[in-house]
């Protein structure tokens, strides 16, 4: 088996904890998510938030693409979908960024910040989203960002 | 398979608790005694007037297998995904920031984790009882 970062490894255990979770399985959803800590040890990361909207502008313009071509050929759907919802939900992202850089902190001004749990777009807004835009998840699943 | 009730869809009609053989459902924590469920009886399910209860399997089925080279182009978008979370906690975590812009990259932080952990789902890690997660286990172990 390839060698997987160690980030990466991060990611995969959370998701797996969630899976527990939702199969009822609290104490095997908290070894996951404790083994997500353990691998989450990220080098010091260089840069603000211009080097992460680089980082999302290459998503953008070819992560998500090569992704997208394969999920295609394959005619795999959930990669499809995967695709689908991340190209919206990165483009958001790097939307805001764009909105902080020139507008600064004035964005913010009588709003909060929410983010969708079940795909992971943020909303900017006065009050929670009625209806996740992109995922269409109830804005029970919605966290405002404190 | 056992039963479980979603809380914020439960009206408290308590019908469940009118049908269910074996008490399982009348729970001081308000969530089914999985222990005391009867395998897939499902009274309580088509009992509920909201819809608050579902049936949890046992024994899933194995995923549908994943195209390995799909995979590797996933793992690395996963990577791109983990790198800007790292920054935007960062940046979340560091004081000379305005506090506007630490509250973005918190947002930032937690959408990133998320589209990860999507990308995992679709490289074949859906469940934690599925085969490429035993494998990946299995590897780390002995490593």
């Amino acid at each position: 088996m390839e060698q997987i970062p160690k980030s990466v490894l991060s990611a995969i255990f959370s998701n797996l904890s969630k899976a527990a979770e939702k199969q009822d399985h609290p104490d095997e959803s908290k070894i996951f998510e404790k083994l997500s800590g353990e691998y989450w040890k990220p080098d010091p990361a260089n840069g603000g938030l211009d080097a992460l909207k680089a980082g999302i502008e290459i998503d953008l313009s070819d992560n998500y693409a090569g992704v997208s071509s394969m999920a295609d050929d394959l005619l795999d759907s959930g990669t499809q979908r995967c695709v689908k919802w991340g190209n919206k939900v990165s483009s958001i992202q790097r939307s805001l960024l764009s909105r902080y850089a020139s507008k600064g902190e004035a964005i913010f001004e009588d709003k909060n910040l929410y983010v969708c749990e079940a795909c992971g777009f943020i909303a900017l807004s006065e009050d929670f989203p009625e209806l996740c835009p992109i995922c269409k998840a109830p804005a029970s699943r919605f966290s405002r960002v404190k | 398979m056992y039963a479980r009730r979603n809380l914020s869809l439960c009206t408290k009609d308590c019908l469940c608790l009118f049908v269910c053989p074996t008490g399982a459902t009348n729970t001081a924590t308000g969530q089914i005694d999985s222990k005391r469920c009867l395998d897939g009886c499902r009274l309580c399910v088509d009992a509920c007037p909201s819809h608050a209860i579902h049936l949890v399997l046992d024994n899933y089925p194995e995923p549908a297998l994943k195209n390995p080279e799909l995979a590797s182009l996933l793992l690395i978008l996963i990577q791109s995904k983990t790198d800007q979370e790292a920054i935007a906690e960062n940046v979340a975590g560091d004081e000379d920031m305005a506090p506007g812009a630490r509250r973005l990259a918190r947002a930032l932080k937690i959408s990133c984790r998320i589209l990860a952990e999507d990308g995992a789902r679709e490289a074949g890690y859906m469940l934690p009882q599925c085969q490429a997660s035993r494998d990946l286990l299995e590897s780390l172990k002995n490593n």
